[in-house]
């Protein structure tokens, strides 16, 4: 029955109920006149096809309005027709009737819902309330029971509370009020007692995953079901073919979590979400759960930045292709869609893909937003400065600081919360060199990554760069199979040369340029020989210029007078400048690497003895 | 129609919302105008896709290629496409002897490639190039009509060749070093620079 089909009765139109066969009227006291009352009293006894009667009260003197309600009554005062049938709306909260005491039904307006305590009062038979506003924290005021006494009457109420606001879901827990569930997005308060009763008439239904079998299949009819879950590792694609042989329609998936942006709390279509869920399956593949947090977090960390880019032209388009390529994929190159379906994406959709694969490996972490401090510069300069319209900048007395809005994580190891950024790791990781933006303390990102304004659990646990090294097991960095200085291997030549530890960091760059001097020499005066050797004749030609001199690779790179001797020395790590070539400085360190083990190998032998 | 690349063809089949399996007609294939395509598995295993098929798509503007060795078979397909507009290639080994040059493409992205001989990539005038070791820019062919360059996270050498880029409009350099640091700072009187210490993208 629409509302199409209710038809306004006035005096002349009372003989229509019978001759239409009218299954739905409206009646309103100020319209009918009392002479017209036996009439209508005779029309309603005598039409059971009339399943609903709205009657708008409107103020009138008490005496007119008890004549008007008699129309429900025989002859003898009694009730003559059924009350289930009629719906009561209009000025409620101003108006009184002995009647008022038999109505079950009642349709109530915006301005009456503040007044809802004198209105239940009012209504004691009250059955139904029939309310198609939404109610605010300021409609019924904070105390919830007056929200859940409303409720009781309804099959669904909507509300318009914050969506991460808890209160109403903790209201339903403490005071055990096991028959409502709040919808995931929080704008519907279901009355689950109601609904088991009788088939739920909503189109759409946003409903978290734990409460979605607390509502039957048939119950939820043609209602499209999107389905809420706190991340991907919740739902599978059997699980939802096993809902959909079940009878549920669900249409979409969404991910939510409160710190995440809209973009990723968007919902997906069931199809989408089936191919992101499968990309997740495969990105933590072959992970064990059994192996220590860390290492599984390592592993996610490593695949997702040697498998995902960051897609510049979404963020930097820079040809009318790209322009519209970054507006077509603003929100998918931010949520896991890109990501995982294009192996592409930007640093908000790097810390969604983080967040859920780690969820797969149960390791637990946060999506978190904040700001970079970019540049600074003086207010004279900024105003100079024909900047962008958009740009996000903060003036601190005659300072500007220009921002740049970023993405990361914080996750959960071992019971304590790090900053992570697989977006500014990805090249370097790829590239086979360790992560630098991973695993730091909320002051380590303020103050060597310039990150300021963000939020999430306090990240104070330090992790020293070598743990991380070994937790990756990743090279500084790779030419050809040589990775250099893998942590593991430095910790060899150490226990092989008898080193601390501790002063091997000041001493490993002089080492280095001692090593880079001697290289540079080799390549110099051997090369046709390195050329034209073969490996067993070049192994005892190296052994015979590196076997005993250990001892030599001290101290000498400092001059007398202490500064550094050379101008280069800055960029001694940088290969680039070795000006030694790649294949043959390859094939040197290869040996080098190969003693090493060996040298290892003979550690440990040694230690075994011992 | 069936694909005889059976990976392509899931691939393929995700991009016109179908699940694999599902057959592909030659209408959904003429369609698709962006392709991503990785040679590698999460876990770091090739997976051996084989390109060759996809010359059924002739539309494709945009394509992205990750963990590929580039030899003349890719770049003639690369080089075939009418309407080829974008290309990103990460982590691909180029081998080619073939020279990569489509007129269509405006912009090229080189991601963390391993590159003998730059000088079988043509530039065209949008070129992103990042995480490149040893990034030869004299070598590069046709940088003359690069109007827009970003060398990120890389070493550049070469670098005083730059002068020969006309059009250049924008640069930048952020993570990365340079080995001409004179030419850089006439440049920077000149055009627009971006030089962070570090590689570090946002929004």
């Amino acid at each position: 029955m629409s509302k199409d089909d209710r038809v306004v009765i006035f005096d002349t139109g009372i003989d229509r109920i019978t001759r239409e066969k009218l299954t739905s009227i409206i009646l309103r006291n100020t319209t009918i006149s009392e002479s017209s009352f036996p009439k209508l009293r005779y029309a309603l006894r005598t039409n059971p096809q009339l399943k609903r009667i709205e009657v708008i009260c409107i103020e009138e003197n008490k005496e007119t309005l008890d004549k008007f309600f008699g129309i429900f009554r025989d002859e003898n005062g009694n009730i003559a027709i059924d009350l289930n049938k009629i719906v009561l709306r209009g000025e409620l909260k101003s108006l009184d009737n002995d009647f008022f005491t038999l109505v079950r039904n009642i349709e109530i307006e915006d301005y009456d819902i503040k007044e809802w305590d004198k209105i239940q009062e009012k209504f004691p038979s009250l059955k139904n309330v029939i309310y198609t506003g939404i109610i605010s924290e300021n409609d019924l005021g904070k105390d919830l029971t007056k929200l859940f006494s409303l409720s009781k009457y309804m099959d669904v109420v909507k509300l318009d509370f914050p969506r991460t606001d808890t209160s109403v879901r903790d209201f339903i827990k403490e005071n055990n009020l096991f028959g409502y569930i709040l919808s995931a997005d929080g704008k519907s308060l279901i009355n689950l007692a109601r609904i088991r009763n009788r088939r739920i008439d909503v189109p759409e239904l946003k409903i978290n995953l734990s409460d979605l079998t607390k509502i039957k299949p048939y119950q939820l009819k043609n209602t499209e079901v999107t389905v809420v879950i706190d991340d991907a590792s919740q739902l599978s694609r059997e699980k939802l073919e096993e809902y959909k042989h079940q009878g549920y329609k669900i249409k979409k998936i969404e991910i939510f979590s409160k710190e995440n942006n809209k973009s990723q709390n968007q919902p997906y279509d069931l199809r989408t979400y089936i191919q992101i869920r499968e990309r997740l399956e495969e990105l933590v593949e072959g992970i064990p759960l059994h192996i220590s947090q860390k290492e599984r977090f390592a592993e996610v960390y490593k695949r997702i930045c040697q498998s995902i880019v960051y897609d510049t032209p979404a963020v930097y388009p820079e040809t009318a292709t790209e322009k519209q390529y970054s507006v077509n994929e603003s929100s998918n190159c931010r949520n896991l869609k890109n990501g995982l379906l294009k192996g592409k994406c930007v640093c908000a959709g790097y810390a969604d893909i983080l967040r859920n694969a780690l969820a797969m490996v149960g390791i637990e972490a946060k999506y978190i937003s904040g700001d970079v401090i970019d540049e600074v510069i003086s207010a004279k300069d900024f105003d100079k400065r024909k900047f962008k319209k958009d740009v996000n900048f903060e003036k601190i007395g005659d300072k500007v600081f220009i921002l740049g809005s970023h993405a990361w994580n914080k996750v959960k190891l071992d019971d304590k919360w790090y900053n992570v950024d697989v977006t500014w790791d990805a090249v370097k990781v790829r590239s086979g060199m360790n992560p630098t933006y991973c695993l730091r303390t909320d002051e380590e990102i303020q103050k060597k990554e310039k990150k300021i304004k963000f939020k999430g659990p306090e990240c104070v646990t330090k992790v020293d760069r070598e743990e991380i090294a070994e937790m990756f097991n990743i090279s500084h960095f790779r030419i050809g199979k040589v990775e250099i200085p893998n942590m593991r291997d430095v910790k060899g030549v150490l226990r092989y040369t008898r080193e601390d530890l501790a002063d091997f960091g000041s001493s490993i760059k002089r080492k280095f340029l001692k090593f880079k001097e001697r290289m540079q020499n080799i390549f110099k005066r051997e090369k046709n020989l390195l050329l034209d050797e073969s490996d067993e004749e070049y192994d005892e030609y190296y052994d015979d210029q590196y076997d005993s001199d250990d001892d030599q690779i001290d101290d000498t790179a400092e001059q007398e007078d202490g500064t550094s001797r050379s101008s280069t020395q800055e960029n001694s790590w940088d290969l680039s400048n070795w000006k030694i070539d790649r294949t043959e400085f390859s094939k040197e360190t290869d040996k080098i690497a190969r003693r090493t083990n060996d040298g290892r190998r003979e550690s440990d032998r040694e230690d075994e003895i011992k | 129609m069936k694909l005889k690349d059976k990976k392509l063809e899931k691939i393929l089949a995700y991009k016109v919302g179908k699940f694999s399996g599902e057959e592909i007609s030659e209408k959904e294939l003429s369609s698709i105008e962006e392709v991503n395509i990785s040679n590698r598995n999460f876990s770091g295993e090739d997976i051996g896709v084989s390109l060759q098929e996809l010359a059924l798509c002739p539309g494709i503007r945009n394509m992205s290629l990750q963990y590929f060795t580039i030899d003349d078979n890719i770049v003639d397909i690369l080089n075939g496409f009418e309407f080829l507009d974008t290309v990103q290639l990460s982590s691909c080994k180029f081998i080619a002897k073939k020279k990569l040059k489509n007129p269509s493409i405006k912009c090229l992205t080189l991601n963390c490639c391993d590159i003998g001989d730059y000088d079988l990539i043509s530039a065209p005038s949008v070129l992103r190039v990042i995480g490149q070791e040893d990034f030869r820019f004299d070598e590069l062919e046709g940088r003359n009509n690069i109007e827009k360059l970003y060398i990120q996270a890389s070493t550049v050498k070469g670098f005083s060749s730059i002068t020969d880029c006309n059009k250049l409009e924008t640069l930048n350099l952020d993570g990365s070093k340079v080995d001409d640091s004179t030419t850089l700072e006439e440049l920077k009187k000149r055009i627009q620079v971006s030089q962070l210490d570090e590689y570090m993208p946002m929004r």
